[in-house]
């Protein structure tokens, strides 16, 4: 299996064009190709490919802790080895627990001399495996999505990888949320290649310098992707990867015809594929099948 | 006796009110006997650098400590449910510094 990595620091500069392309023009000669969406707080990836309804529900269901009173001695063990504030103990009353806090890593359920600590559960969101199919180009789509409220972003998108890898895709492309967190670093942790993508902006340059500060850490394989290029300063760009590790650079011309096909949900590769920016994420594709290949 | 607990930045009678609860980097504990200051100790506060949960956390230690009271700004919606659990009072106070708390405690007590 391959693992390709789509992401970019910056929100907004293009990621899911990209990760949702690739995915259509690569399915093209590769079966069992995955696209997991994994950017969990605002997954998008359907929308921009036109799917109307997410199929296939799993609830994401993280570890709770349960106090079985029986067996409390009011130790306090389980309050001292959390490190998110969800469990509570005033004076020598039973903890309490916050199940908001609680981001299920299950210390406490492994501290606890008594036992006393019991299995619940909690559900963080849900993820899907929708079939997606342009032509004579398959894949399937996993996307992880939390309930309205959540906050523990990292273990519901190691979910979303683990029902994307139940797939055994021959070729997995992770497309990640924006910003440079755990939930960010751990969708592209086991990636053999990721793609940065950018813009020429302020915003552009500075996000990319966090996210290649990232990969550098991780020593990740990096092409770099400048979109919308034709605005703003590119030069900007070039004092950030004067720093950084990046193999390859790519870009894909400011054009019309993406916003069209946004605003109309008709992913930009079938329904405008002469239009400039649609060249350039062929020839990317192109670029990574020999990649692949070799 | 009671003991309060004000949340501040370096801590002691004379710092002002921390504008936040859960994140102030110490409170200041100050005990009161016969309408006197006894003790006065600045302890750090781990929700400071926590990255969640730290109302909470903040909350556990002044239990562990005995406090009784806190004053300053409103707390979060964890922090006041532990508060509540664990019977600690909490009165708001605000652009007030630590000292002058205090004395309005006094006085109010009256």
């Amino acid at each position: 299996m391959i693992n390709i990595a789509v992401t970019g620091g910056k929100g907004g500069t293009g990621k899911s064009l990209v990760a949702t392309s690739l995915a259509i023009l690569l399915s093209k000669n590769i079966d069992g190709l995955v696209l997991a969406d994994t950017d969990l707080e605002g997954p998008n990836d359907h929308v921009i490919l036109g799917i109307e309804e997410l199929e296939n529900q799993e609830s994401i269901t993280l570890f709770l802790p349960l106090i079985d009173t029986t067996k409390c001695t009011r130790c306090g063990v389980c309050v001292k080895i959390c490190d998110t504030g969800a469990l509570f103990m005033a004076g020598r009353a039973y903890p309490i627990v916050f199940p908001r806090l609680c981001s299920g890593c299950k210390a406490c359920y492994y501290a606890c001399p008594y036992g006393a600590i019991r299995e619940a559960g909690h559900v963080l969101g849900y993820t899907y495996v929708t079939p997606v199919c342009f032509g004579n180009g398959c894949f399937k789509l996993v996307t992880g999505m939390l309930l309205e409220g959540e906050e523990h972003t990292p273990p519901g998108v190691y979910r979303t990888l683990q029902r994307a890898l139940e797939l055994k895709p021959e070729l997995l492309i992770v497309d990640t949320g924006a910003g440079t967190g755990n939930a960010v670093s751990m969708a592209f942790r086991d990636s053999d290649l990721v793609i940065v993508v950018t813009e020429p902006t302020p915003l552009g340059a500075h996000d990319l310098d966090s996210i290649l500060e990232v990969t550098d850490a991780m020593n990740k394989h990096v092409w770099l992707i400048i979109n919308r290029h034709g605005i703003g300063d590119v030069t900007i760009l070039e004092t950030v990867l004067h720093r950084h590790r990046v193999e390859k650079i790519f870009r894909i011309p400011y054009d019309k015809a993406v916003a069209e096909a946004y605003a109309y949900s008709k992913p930009l590769i079938i329904h405008y594929p002469k239009s400039p920016a649609s060249k350039a994420l062929i020839k990317i594709s192109d670029e990574l099948m020999g990649w692949i290949k070799h | 006796m009671v003991r309060i607990a004000i949340p501040t930045e370096k801590g002691g009678l004379e710092d002002s009110i921390y504008p936040r609860f859960g994140r102030a980097p110490t409170f200041t504990i100050i005990d009161i006997e016969e309408k006197q200051v006894k003790n006065v100790k600045v302890i750090e506060n781990p929700g400071y650098r926590a990255s969640g949960g730290a109302g909470v956390k903040a909350v556990q230690l002044l239990a562990n400590e005995g406090v009784e009271i806190v004053m300053g700004p409103t707390p979060g919606p964890n922090a006041y449910f532990a508060l509540k659990n664990a019977g600690i009072k909490h009165y708001p106070v605000q652009g007030l510094n630590v000292r002058e708390a205090v004395e309005a405690f006094l006085r109010e007590d009256d």
